[in-house]
């Protein structure tokens, strides 16, 4: 199995803050792994690093076998879903946001199918945000995201909001992805137990 | 026709009287805008009388290229004013809105003025320079709304443009919802204000017009070209400055630069 993605001494802080020296991993297509850590720690930073959102002072990143870099981050970007940190998007429903990604029929199909597997299918295409908890609301963000069938899913701290039994329908649901690539961060020993691997920060 | 009733300068002070009302209120819900509104009417006297004054020169000449240069000189000075209202950077916004305000008028007074009214003379400053500015004063006020919803927006709302980013198929994409939202602010109110032409409001240019000496049905076919030149004008800015000023406020990875409002 070939590695998805490559970093290879990645120097990364912020004024004031290390968040990492001269780190290297490869992640595996078809693996899952968690950068955990407490908060604060820049888990998070690392997510936005591989998306080209944090430019590294020093490292090369690869991603699916392009050098992530301004030419190749538009097609690096479309190897990828990102599920960000408690899902608070200014959006309203799970229409606005199949609106926004502009799914086709196929998609939309797709995200009423991750909505069924995440439990979430109660809450429908027309029902607001206002109206559902948080954990919901993420759940539905990331049937969306799924549902857009990308080969690299980024998750961060994808079960915060979660109780065990949607923490259960989402491995469940992530079972059913065998050939997707996961990383995550997280600190919660359920997801950490469920990745194939954890980078500790 | 009738000859227009001119104004001495007695009676043009004695309709400053009037703002005693207004400042009155102010001074009594205690509103800190006096010093502001005396300001404002003292650049205001003080620019148009300066206008008057040069515009006598301008239309005696009328030179082609004085004609221009003093257009190009509005765009500027609406451009520096959009900037500064918005509460952006200069150093980003100075060219994208100068060339979508160039490139808005030159549309629009080839079209209107050459082919609409076919004129022989397009550049005739009688023409040139009010329907010029007619546009860009418009367009100007139109672009600040349009453009401080969108860099507002994008600022405040940037989880959900980084997310579109990486979620969705394209930049393009990602932008369109922040777009769209700016066209809206921005032009609603003119929409609002030409759907009620005529019922509440009567347009400045038509009332000089008339009191000119000319006749209602003239005024009015040209107040309805200046309406149509005016939505235009001010749609074309508001896009063109978006898209333009799209190529300066986002770096090579898509990023929002940091320092696009002035600090």
């Amino acid at each position: 199995m070939g590695n998805m993605i490559k970093c290879e001494k990645i120097n990364l802080s912020f004024p004031g803050q290390l968040i990492c020296k001269d780190l290297s991993f490869e992640v595996f297509a078809g693996e899952s792994i968690c950068f955990s850590g407490p908060s604060g720690k820049g888990k998070s930073s690392l997510l936005k690093v591989l998306m080209g959102f944090i430019t590294p002072q020093s490292g090369n990143i690869q991603i699916d076998g392009l050098e992530l870099n301004s030419d190749t981050i538009a097609a690096i970007r479309n190897k990828m879903i990102w599920l960000p940190q408690n899902s608070n998007l200014p959006v309203d429903s799970a229409n606005e946001l199949s609106d926004l990604l502009q799914m086709n029929a196929e998609q939309v199909e797709r995200f009423q199918q991750f909505q069924d597997q995440l439990g979430v299918r109660e809450c429908g295409f027309d029902k607001s945000f206002a109206e559902i908890s948080g954990g919901q609301k993420q759940r539905i963000v990331l049937a969306a995201c799924l549902s857009l069938d990308k080969p690299i899913i980024l998750l961060d701290e994808p079960v915060s909001a979660l109780d065990d039994h949607s923490i259960d329908l989402l491995f469940a649901t992530l079972n059913s992805l065998p050939d997707k690539t996961i990383v995550s961060t997280s600190h919660n020993k359920k997801w950490i137990d469920y990745c194939n691997r954890t980078i500790e920060l | 026709m009738k000859e227009i009733v001119d104004i001495g300068i007695g009676s043009l002070a004695l309709g400053f009287l009037l703002m005693v009302i207004p400042i009155a209120g102010f001074i009594y819900f205690k509103v800190k805008i006096v010093k502001e509104t005396v300001i404002a009417l003292i650049r205001m006297v003080m620019q148009l009388s300066l206008v008057a004054f040069y515009l006598e020169y301008i239309f005696a000449w009328n030179n082609a290229w004085v004609n221009v240069i003093w257009v190009c000189v509005m765009i500027l000075v609406g451009t520096f004013t959009t900037i500064k209202r918005a509460g952006l950077t200069y150093r980003f916004f100075i060219l994208p809105f100068a060339i979508s305000g160039f490139i808005s008028i030159l549309i629009l007074d080839a079209f209107f003025l050459g082919f609409v009214i076919h004129l022989d003379y397009v550049f005739d400053a009688r023409y040139f320079i009010p329907i010029s500015g007619m546009v860009l004063g418009n367009a100007l006020n139109h672009n600040i709304v349009g453009i401080s919803n969108y860099f507002g927006r994008l600022t405040k709302e940037q989880d959900l443009y980084y997310f579109l980013l990486v979620n969705g198929d394209s930049r393009k994409n990602s932008l369109a919802p922040f777009i769209r939202s700016a066209i809206k602010s921005g032009l609603n109110p003119l929409i609002a204000t030409m759907s009620v032409i005529g019922l509440i409001s009567l347009p400045g240019m038509m009332t000089g017009q008339i009191l000119g000496g000319s006749s209602p049905m003239v005024a009015i076919k040209y107040q309805i070209l200046i309406m149509l030149a005016i939505f235009v004008g001010c749609s074309l800015n508001l896009m063109l400055s978006i898209l333009l000023a799209n190529r300066f406020a986002f770096d090579s990875f898509g990023r929002i630069k940091a320092n696009l409002f002035k600090k």
